[in-house]
């Protein structure tokens, strides 16, 4: 297959997994577990798998869609929809990639303010945050992948191994009983997991920029795997620990829990576990930027220069007004009611749409 | 693209002048007002054979014995000589160009040739080599910057054509191609393009000598300067050629498939595309048992890492997360600070510039002298100041470290970039503490993706990930498993060399 863009540009099909783990594990890792167990209790870890294997089929709907059209989205709704409507279906497009994108944005900042600098102003953080966004994403889409590629090494190593430390103090009884619950709460505690999943969608952006994408699907596959894998350990080792009404009261759990790790030099890792986390959310934001970037790009045809620096003024400006967590939160609620009806009605209905489409056109 | 479009104006008007003055009557105006030029009749025939060269740039000794022996000892017969062609036959030098061009009149005149014209106003003249290009260089070869314990000594020089013959002696075979290009309007610098036909991609060698050939400089002194016009981004701390004075050094490189540039009047030879662990290898290490190479080159990887760390982490640490401090550890750590009346960055900042003082003084004065003012500085300054209370003994410790661990990096200009990352993440960590540090980390880490080096990237075989070219990256591989050449520099032939590879049977142990 001929690609569109300069060979210069493309990244090889490996790299998707890096792509799509830095997309997923993003903010939601610090406090996916009081969320899932609100409805299904500490049988939430089936949702977390359930809810995984849903997000394969939709990968692979993806995928088919995107192999039909051999471009990204904005094109796809362009060839279904024409230019008006489809037109109207991609500025939906642009607000879901950036309003994803700044509610990570502050919730990150939330956490520093909570467990780094109490009194740290947000204006500072997020003018910092942001100056380092425009630079990944003004480097371009290889840059971009680059940093999930370090992004996903360097937390990776560090971080991860620091879960076990609170094995220490673990209760395996609180896994008992299993299938204690309906189904009806299993399910709806695997849509609320489903927030956790969300970002993957930007492969509707980043598609065309992978050398070989028909060969790269394995990959998608294999990050999803890794990621959803990683949001099973982490949960498992969270129920052990806790018992179901502590977690109740804990806003971040994974936090909480990697503060037990004590090394003969270092006590207290949480603060350098916010810090190092910042190169793991630092990729995860800037790819979806990007990709609302991107898309602004195809839609209007605004310089991807012009769009970025206006987008990040805005995120500066709205970041800062949104001050309370009940806001964050009402946002935060509103749109993973979004994302849920795009991911599970929308893709489903692209993917029969196009597939008719391009039958007829035959 | 507005400065390259000037820059091709300027040639075309350089074109225009040098046109309108072909007459060689013209040149001998020019260069009779210099004391050092002369100009006179071989024969006694007045205005018959007239011989003119730069009595400062040519060997009086050959002028001697090939010229003037032949035209003065002997009566010389002038029937042998009708036409300034034959000139040939006559004098035994090889490097004789018979020309009516006044510009390669000129620029061979200046480098040491001499001209003859059968007849004042001839337009048609020969020009002899008689240049006497050892003068002045300096003789002895030692390497003195890139020392190594283990194997050879040797380093460039100054003069480029003992570098070509260095390199040959290696490199023994015809495939080393040397190119040339003349730059500087002033200085009309030879320099030298080497490649390794069959091996580099000649996309490389096309680059590094198309950037050559766009450089608009009136001097050239040295390859570093080069450096700086060709590199691919100059808004980066960052070496991206590498320079070397080696010479096992430059030939690893042009084997591997790099380019090597060399100038005339620089030891130093650059060669690209480079990547940031080529910064962390020692010659030294090809020479090790390959166990050692490796462990002793994770060493230089992690000190260099501590030496751009290790003062911001104690920044942040004792500014804002001094929570992380355990118990036992922070008794002693407050007793050292308990008469220090600055907060952490003061006393970091003055430690460090205290420290690249001593270094910068250190390297101007002469040898002898930098030695000792290394110890009294060092030694007497550090105590000193500790016990008038401005620092505490753990941050002297630290900064002391990192320095000696920033001379871990065998390339110069390398432990000059640790040494100045060091400064904007004290400032970060002072600011946002240990957050700021990170926040360093990515723009650094954003900065070298972003970075190429003659369009490769800088980070590979990092990101973009090879594993087939981390055998010689931060391990040194055994070479049986170097065999390859690293594929990054797309060679055009894989293999180095074919190691043995006869299987070992897996047998037990006393079969």
């Amino acid at each position: 297959m001929k690609s569109l863009l300069d060979e210069r540009h493309l990244v090889s099909s490996f790299y998707v997994f890096f792509l799509i783990y830095t997309n997923i594990i993003g903010i939601g890792i610090m406090s996916f577990q009081r969320d899932i167990t609100k409805d299904a209790g500490y049988d939430a870890w089936i949702s977390i798998i359930l809810s995984s294997i849903s997000i394969h089929i939709l990968v692979w709907m993806i995928y088919r869609i995107l192999g039909i059209a051999k471009n990204d989205v904005i094109h796809v709704h362009k060839f279904c929809f024409g230019k008006w409507i489809g037109g109207l279906f991609n500025i939906f497009v642009i607000f879901y990639f950036l309003i994803l994108a700044l509610i990570v944005f502050r919730v990150y900042i939330e956490v520093v303010q909570v467990w780094l600098f109490p009194l740290m102003k947000t204006w500072q953080i997020s003018l910092i945050l942001l100056v380092l966004i425009y630079y990944v994403v003004s480097g371009g889409f290889r840059v971009i992948t680059g940093m999930c590629f370090w992004g996903t090494i360097i937390p990776f190593i560090i971080l991860f191994p620091l879960n076990f430390f609170s094995l220490e103090f673990a209760n395996f009884h609180n896994l008992l009983p299993v299938f204690n619950h309906s189904l009806k709460e299993i399910v709806s505690s695997s849509k609320a997991m489903l927030f956790q999943y969300v970002g993957f969608e930007t492969l509707f952006m980043f598609y065309p920029f992978i050398k070989n994408p028909d060969r790269s699907q394995k990959w998608a596959h294999f990050g999803l795997l890794f990621s959803s894998l990683l949001y099973l350990i982490v949960a498992l080792i969270t129920f052990v620990f806790f018992s179901e009404g502590q977690l109740n009261h804990t806003i971040w759990p994974t936090l909480a829990q990697m503060k037990i790790a004590k090394f003969p030099l270092i006590e207290r890792v949480e603060f350098i576990v916010v810090s190092i986390w910042l190169l793991l959310i630092l990729p995860n934001i800037s790819v979806k930027i990007w990709a609302g970037c991107r898309a602004i790009k195809k839609v209007i045809n605004v310089k991807q220069r012009i769009s970025l620096f206006s987008v990040l003024v805005l995120f500066f400006i709205i970041a800062n007004v949104l001050k309370e967590r009940s806001q964050i939160e009402r946002l935060n609620e509103m749109y993973s009611n979004i994302a849920f009806y795009f991911v599970y009605l929308y893709i489903p209905f692209l993917f029969l749409y196009i597939h008719i489409k391009h039958k007829i056109n035959k | 693209m507005f400065f390259k479009k000037r820059k091709i104006r300027n040639n075309k008007d350089k074109q225009a002048v040098t046109e309108n003055s072909q007459d060689i009557g013209q040149l001998f105006a020019k260069v009779k007002k210099s004391s050092d030029f002369k100009q006179f009749p071989l024969t006694d025939e007045s205005g018959h054979l007239i011989i003119s060269y730069y009595n400062t740039l040519v060997d009086q000794q050959q002028l001697q014995l090939k010229i003037l022996m032949i035209f003065r000892e002997t009566p010389f017969e002038l029937d042998r000589l009708e036409k300034i062609d034959d000139i040939k036959k006559i004098i035994a030098i090889e490097d004789i160009v018979i020309t009516d061009n006044r510009n390669e009149a000129e620029s061979k005149l200046l480098k040491g040739y001499a001209i003859l014209q059968m007849k004042e106003n001839d337009q048609r003249v020969a020009l002899i080599l008689l240049s006497n290009d050892k003068a002045g260089l300096r003789e002895q070869n030692n390497v003195e910057n890139e020392f190594s314990v283990v194997g050879p000594q040797i380093g460039f020089l100054e003069n480029i054509d003992v570098n070509i013959h260095l390199l040959r002696q290696q490199i023994n075979t015809t495939d080393l191609i040397t190119k040339e290009v003349n730059i500087g309007s002033t200085s009309n610098t030879r320099v030298i393009i080497a490649h390794i036909d069959g091996i580099t991609s000649e996309q490389h060698v096309n680059t590094m000598t198309q950037r050559l050939q766009d450089i608009d400089f009136d001097v050239i002194f040295d390859t570093s300067q080069l450096h700086q016009f060709i590199e691919d981004n100059s808004l980066t701390p960052f070496p991206l050629l590498l320079p070397t004075e080696r010479v096992d050094r430059a030939v690893q490189a042009l084997i591997n498939g790099q380019v090597a540039v060399l100038s005339s009047g620089s030891p130093y030879v650059i060669t690209g595309p480079s990547t940031i662990i080529d910064y962390f290898i020692s010659p030294e290490d090809y020479f090790l048992p390959w166990i050692l190479a490796s462990f002793f080159r994770l060493i230089r990887v992690f000190s260099v890492l501590f030496s751009i760390f290790g003062t911001s982490i104690y920044i942040a640490v004792i500014t804002y997360h001094y929570e992380m401090i355990p118990n036992d550890l922070f008794g002693s750590l407050s007793t050292s600070r308990y008469n220090v009346p600055f907060p952490p960055v003061l006393e970091v900042i003055f430690l460090e510039f205290t420290i690249e003082l001593l270094r910068e003084a250190g390297v101007r004065l002469p040898t002898k002298v930098g030695q000792t003012l290394g110890i009294v500085g060092g030694i007497v300054i550090g105590q000193a100041s500790v016990e008038a209370s401005l620092t505490s003994n753990v941050l002297l410790i630290i900064v002391a470290l990192s320095a000696l661990a920033s001379f871990t990096t065998p390339i110069y200009k390398m432990s000059n970039t640790i040494r100045f990352l060091r400064f904007p993440l004290i400032l970060f960590a002072s600011i946002w503490g240990g957050l700021g540090i990170v926040i360093g980390i990515a723009f650094l880490l954003i900065h070298l993706t972003r970075l190429e080096s003659l369009g490769t990237p800088y980070t590979v075989p990092f990101y973009p990930f090879r594993p087939e070219d981390l055998t010689d990256s931060l391990i040194r591989s055994s070479y049986s498993k170097t065999s390859k050449r690293p594929n990054y520099l797309r060679p055009k032939s894989i293999w180095r060399y074919h190691p043995h590879n006869h299987k070992k049977k897996k047998s037990d142990f006393d079969e």
